[in-house]
């Protein structure tokens, strides 16, 4: 005891003085936010911010509209996250037969480098077509998602759902309910898509539901976004924000000879009314293939909900 | 953001009980260095340095026994799952403590938080405060964590335990102590360390330059001292640009049983502090996750509304997490162009050429 006792005060006699005034240097130097007072007593009040870079948290995510539209950021409705199967092969979301076995698929992704996710439930509800509705419940399943990076990451929940005997579309949404999570935002991923042949025109139709307290006005917007193909990683010159420029909403506008409208243009609906929403498109002459557009509503307090219909012209 | 740990343990055999001795010996071995210089050189005049070597010598005895030979080891990392009984953060003050020491100089920065550990209900105590079943050290499965280790009862010390009081359901359980570990001692050891070289150097410039030399020093010491204290005494963990989690304890009294507060997955090192009246902690805590919230029932700490049960493999899959997570491939793979993405892999991600 005696002996490192001398052995380390010489060090630090000898040397290591500077190596210390070399790390207070950078303490001094270090950027430093107003520090957060923490609370002075142990807990009376049942919570306690802890600011330690030991304490962990995960971010499961899956393709969340509303996270991405308040990024200001375009959207499909047409999930990449959420897929159909019908023995074992996969279906259009959009031409679901009543009364019938799916297996919904949805990919959950982890955005953190250092937290994995456990035992997360995946709850899985279906809605009538449209923006708004209120979702039915069809199940949930938990599972782990590993982080960002590794084998365990992505991971699949799947469902089994019995579509209704009515038929009609339907829209899915599927949501994490994780135990912790960094940003909850982008927890709840849907599938709202409907497929119509444009017998010039295609005419659709959907339900709008005001699902907030109170009464408001609605107004639509058209965009023909869908997602890219991914670049290539050994093309990827711009960092951060301006990979997201591609997605941005106004740099997808509905193609040049598409008309689209829709009635009413403004509705106004008390809370918990709902209307029926009829959107026609009308594509220019001579057009064949499919063209998505998506259909999104905004009220007075922000953005609703929305819609990708999908007109189809064949020979 | 990288954990940091400050601390080092020791094996029960090196620790030394005389800590107070130890602290005095580096004064005096310092002082006694600078009386000898200061002698050999027949410059008396240079006496006032010799006391402030000495003091900044007892500081840096002080870090060095705070940090460095208080904690002993008990058997490495491990891990366990409990549920917070209550939670303690540093004490922010300099000078004056909202407790009842006014005059509390601490550099103390360690969040501690106190564990329930799993299968133990509130209000459990271990031996001897507990004089008839259940003990909670013998509660399977982490009950052993807070239970006397051989090696420390052999030099001498005891462990009864830590006890933690829960507001909400007005019981008192033995618990297991866990700190997340912040910088202030190690900071402050950091500003002793300069500011004790630049006392010695004062202390040569004195003997060896013309005046003011050493008087500029030697007030550069005293200032590196005080400012690096006062910087150190303020690191409350590391400052992040997202929103700092919040852990909670219990609400609800929910009939005794207690609700409200999370249940964590904690790993981290375990060891006895020597400076308490003889507890086992986690010291520091290197991950701490929550998995679950207390509803009263450790069958069923999921955070769910309906009643369920949580899969007793929990902890299984959560360590398995976290060793995928801190894999060499896996923190390779995290630097690769396709996982920069803070989105969604399909909108800033990239696709990666597979070579089969």
């Amino acid at each position: 005891m005696i002996g490192s006792t001398v052995k380390a005060l010489v060090r630090t006699m000898l040397y290591g003085w500077v190596i210390a005034l070399g790390r207070l240097f950078k303490l001094l130097c270090r950027p430093r936010t107003p520090p957060k007072r923490p609370e002075h007593r142990p807990t009376q009040s049942g919570c306690v911010r802890v600011d330690h870079p030991a304490l962990v948290r995960p971010d499961p995510l899956i393709y969340s509209q509303r996270y991405l539209m308040a990024q200001g950021l375009a959207v499909t409705w047409d999930n990449p996250d959420i897929t159909l199967f019908k023995a074992g092969v996969p279906v259009d979301s959009a031409a679901l037969e009543p009364a019938t076995t799916y297996e919904v698929r949805a990919r959950i992704w982890n955005n953190s480098l250092e937290a994995p996710v456990i035992h997360m439930p995946v709850r899985l509800s279906y809605l009538d077509f449209g923006i708004g509705t209120e979702p039915i419940p069809i199940g949930s399943v938990n599972i782990d998602v590993g982080v960002k990076g590794s084998a365990d990451q992505p991971r699949f929940a799947s469902l089994l759902w019995i579509t209704p005997p009515t038929p009609g579309h339907y829209c899915l949404q599927v949501l994490l309910d994780p135990v912790e999570d960094l940003e909850p935002a982008n927890n709840l991923g849907q599938e709202n898509t409907n497929v119509v042949a444009a017998h010039s025109p295609a005419v659709f139709t959907f339900t709008l539901r005001n699902d907030t307290r109170r009464a408001r006005q609605f107004r639509f917007e058209f965009d023909a976004y869908q997602i890219p193909t991914l670049p290539k990683c050994e093309d990827v010159k711009p960092e951060g924000a301006a990979r997201l420029d591609i997605h941005r909403r106004e740099r997808h506008p509905v193609p040049a000879g598409f008309s689209v409208h829709i009635a009413p243009l403004t509705p106004t609906l008390d809370a918990d009314a709902s209307i029926p929403i009829t959107v026609t498109v009308e594509p220019p002459p001579g057009f064949l293939g499919r063209q998505a557009i998506n259909v999104n509503a905004f009220h007075e307090q922000g953005f609703a909900g929305g819609v990708t219909l999908t007109c189809v012209k064949e020979v | 953001m990288a954990f940091k740990q400050y601390t080092k343990c020791i094996a029960a055999a090196d620790w030394s009980p005389n800590r107070v001795a130890i602290i005095l010996g580096y004064g005096a071995l310092a002082g006694s260095t600078a009386l000898g210089i200061v002698a050999l050189s027949g410059r008396w005049d240079c006496w006032p340095l010799v006391p402030q070597i000495a003091a900044i010598a007892m500081v840096v005895g002080y870090c060095e026994n705070w940090l460095y030979a208080r904690l002993i080891c008990l058997g490495g990392d491990v891990d366990c799952i409990g549920v917070i009984a209550s939670i303690s953060p540093p004490s922010p003050d300099l000078v004056f403590s909202s407790g009842s020491n006014v005059f509390d100089l601490d550099w103390d920065t360690d969040y501690s938080i106190n564990l329930l550990l799993q299968n133990t209900p509130f209000g459990t105590l271990q031996s001897p405060a507990a004089t008839v079943p259940p003990f909670a050290e013998q509660i399977a499965p982490y009950g052993h964590l807070i239970a006397p280790y051989a090696d420390v009862t052999a030099i001498g010390r005891e462990t009864p335990g830590h006890t933690a009081f829960d507001q909400a359901t007005g019981t008192t359980s033995a618990i297991l102590h866990a700190e997340f570990e912040g910088a202030g001692n190690y900071n402050l050891l950091q500003a002793a360390d300069a500011a004790l070289g630049i006392a010695i150097a004062a202390l040569f410039a004195c003997i060896l330059l013309p005046f003011p030399a050493s008087l500029i020093l030697a007030l550069l010491s005293l200032l590196v001292l005080i400012l690096g204290g006062a910087l150190a005494n303020n690191d409350f963990g590391s400052p992040s640009d997202v929103d700092v989690p919040v852990l909670h304890t219990n609400t609800d009294a929910n009939g005794g049983l207690g609700a409200g507060a999370d249940v964590l997955y904690v790993q981290g090192t375990w060891v006895y502090d020597t400076l308490h009246e003889g507890w086992n902690e986690i010291h520091p805590i290197k991950i701490a996750m929550k998995v679950g919230c207390w509803k009263g029932d450790w069958n069923d700490f999921s955070c769910e509304d309906e009643d369920g049960t949580t899969p007793p493999d929990v902890i299984l899959r959560v360590r398995k997490g976290f060793q995928v997570a801190q894999a060499e491939d896996t923190l390779a793979n995290q630097k690769r162009p396709e996982h920069q993405w803070h989105f969604h892999p399909d909108l800033d991600g990239c696709a990666r050429d597979v070579i089969l």
